[in-house]
């Protein structure tokens, strides 16, 4: 069956089609949340560093994307991600404070990391890294995303992605103090 | 740019290398000593963020979503011809409601559309418009109850104070559990805190402990001031004290199959659980294990941390855990272990209760779609609710549909909105036996159906 909510001019996978040649909008939803919601649940509290705006922003991005579906507009991974970033960038200049964020992701627990002081001292140095080197980390080493599929997610070029991902490496590394 | 400054950028992705870069890269670091530990700075880094445990959505993250994108669906700028036209459409609602009303008074049973069905028609459509709160305590829009669809609100009845309550607790709707233990012994330990007296409100925590067939099992209640009926968090530690291997199954048995977790059941004067809610007819229960951290199975000296809601159906309560017992036979390493399922119950806690009204629901839908909770003040609160559903399809072959209301057997929100997952299913085959309330406060029950 053709696909008729998606334009021409938006790329999307075969996952992606079987998402749109699903019945009802509510089913097309559904089948978005399940493929995406808690990837971007999480690349959104990394970003936040808050569970309750990772929530918010998670929500939000769905139900926008609940109205793009029933306007016939196309909706992909790209696109679920640049507004998720946008809604969270938005939550941020409103923000008065951003110690509580902080403050989540230094509690956050960690399992299996071999030496559990060091652990500490990364997980302090990981909580005050900018946000986008924490969601550029995240994507890369936690989700195991190829470049591609990152610069798909964050809208940049692959090249981008690599350059982020060495200066997010680095700079995470002077914060903790590894070598060299 | 050098050789060495082309291969610190190569480790930064060093998956995605080509198998040239990676010969380049591999060659180059047997001669540098810098791009060696660059290298296992780098494996430090991918080690430390996979082994962090991010959080996981909450179970009604999808039914949240589904809520809004109906609050959506609400035109929200009627022009005013169609003001005109949903007010005199409310007057025929409730025109129809109080013609009802009286049939339903004069003839003693509920007649016409509600015949046969439990759920009494009140008194009036509720034109409040019900509201969530979100995380930072703002209400947030909900459907409302006149939308569209039969603009009904109703709920079972009964009498509080001579007058009719919708959805009201009823401390004595209550009935044992069934398919209880099969083993079941407990020997108090230590009573450590107090539970009843002046010390009440002390800094004490109400706290009991046991053991029980090698389980030392804690259960330690938050707060002293409870109220009868309230759903109320526990926290359970159960540290294994028997040189066997053991692994934890379930808990108490909330909708007629045991939890997936460990648990807190409510017991009368003579140690029998008291449910919150009547069992379910027919339920196939799933085999499930439950694991927390490493691994499944504990042996001696693991010790499993958990906190569980209980609803407080009288002024004792106890923790229960099912247990698949394997001996001296580790299960990690054969499958023949012989295995034998217990029923462990703790020690006694008991509580001075004192009495809170219950929070009046509204429910949406004929037959219910949707259900809301009225938020206390002081936000944001948590809302848990608990229950399941039968419904009996009346197309096609006749089939019996039964389930928990939310996965897991219950599941706690933010919103006060509840979706009821029972699309499709005819109003006089239904049947929905629930309980919802704000954590810390008494819950409200909705029963529904013949």
């Amino acid at each position: 069956m053709e696909s008729t909510w998606l334009p021409r001019d938006v790329e999307v996978t075969e996952e992606e089609r079987a998402i749109g040649e699903a019945e009802s909008l509510d089913e097309r939803l559904v089948a978005l949340m399940h493929k995406h919601e808690t990837a971007l649940y999480r690349f959104l509290f990394v970003l936040t560093g808050e569970r309750e705006a990772a929530l918010d922003c998670t929500q939000d991005t769905f139900l926008r994307a609940y109205d793009n579906l029933s306007k016939g507009k196309g909706v992909n991974t790209g696109w679920l991600y640049t507004v998720a970033r946008n809604l969270a960038m938005d939550r941020f200049r409103h923000a008065k404070r951003q110690d509580a964020a902080v403050e989540q992701l230094r509690r956050l627990p960690m399992k299996g990391f071999p030496s559990p002081e060091r652990g500490v001292v990364m997980r302090d140095a990981f909580a005050h890294l900018a946000p986008d080197d924490r969601t550029v980390l995240y994507l890369f080493a936690v989700e195991g995303l190829s470049g591609r599929e990152i610069a798909e997610r964050l809208g940049i070029s692959p090249m981008a992605v690599r350059m982020r991902v060495l200066r997010a490496r680095e700079r995470f590394r002077a914060l903790y103090g590894g070598l060299p | 740019v050098t050789e060495h400054d082309e291969c610190r950028d190569l480790l930064a992705m060093r998956r995605e290398l080509s198998v040239d870069d990676e010969e380049r890269l591999t060659t180059h670091m047997h001669v540098c000593r810098e791009c060696r530990e660059l290298a296992a700075e780098y494996a430090w880094q991918d080690a430390f963020l996979e082994s962090l445990l991010l959080p996981a959505l909450p179970q009604t993250f999808e039914a949240g979503v589904l809520g809004g994108v109906q609050s959506r669906r609400v035109p929200h700028h009627l022009p005013l011809w169609r003001h005109g036209l949903g007010m005199f459409s409310a007057a025929a609602v409730i025109l129809v409601i109080v013609l009802t009303a009286a049939q339903v008074s004069t003839a003693g049973t509920p007649q016409g559309a509600a015949a046969g069905e439990r759920a009494v028609l009140q008194s009036g459509v509720n034109f409040a418009d019900p509201y969530a709160v979100n995380s930072a305590g703002r209400p947030i829009p909900t459907p409302r109850a006149h939308a569209d669809g039969p603009a009904i609100v109703y709920g079972p009845s009964r009498k509080v104070n001579g007058k009719d309550q919708l959805g009201a607790f009823d401390g004595a709707v209550s009935s044992p559990a069934t398919g209880s233990a099969s083993t079941s012994e407990s020997v108090p330990w230590v009573q450590a805190a107090p539970n009843n007296g002046p010390m009440i409100n002390g800094p004490f925590l109400p706290r009991v402990q046991s053991i029980s067939h090698g389980l030392l099992l804690t259960l330690t209640l938050e707060d002293a001031d409870v109220a009868q009926g309230s759903v109320v968090p526990v926290d359970i530690e159960i540290r294994s004290l028997t040189p066997g291997v053991i692994q934890i199954a379930g808990g108490p048995r909330i909708v007629g199959c045991p939890l997936p977790a460990p648990g807190v059941e409510s017991v009368d004067a003579q140690g029998h659980p008291v449910a919150p809610l009547p069992p379910v007819p027919s339920l196939a229960c799933n085999d499930g294990s439950f694991s927390q951290g490493s691994g499944a199975y504990l042996r001696y000296g693991d010790v499993v941390k958990l906190r569980a809601h209980t609803v407080l159906m009288t002024d004792r309560m106890r923790t229960a855990v099912e247990v698949d017992e394997f001996g001296r036979c580790d299960p990690r390493r054969t499958d023949d272990c012989p295995v034998h399922r217990v029923h462990i119950t703790g020690a006694d806690l008991s509580l001075h209760l004192t009495s809170r009204p219950a929070p009046r629901p509204t429910v949406y839908g004929f037959p219910p779609t949707a259900v809301t909770i009225p938020a206390p003040a002081g936000v944001p609160h948590t809302l848990w609710m608990a229950g399941w559903f039968e419904c009996t399809r009346a197309a096609g072959p006749v089939t019996t549909e039964q389930g928990p209301i939310v996965p897991g057997g219950e599941a706690v929100q933010r919103s006060n909105t509840v979706q009821l997952p029972i699309g499709g299913c005819s109003r006089r085959s239904l049947r929905i036996h629930a309980l919802f309330g704000w954590i810390g406060s008494p819950v409200a029950r909705l029963d529904y159906g013949k």
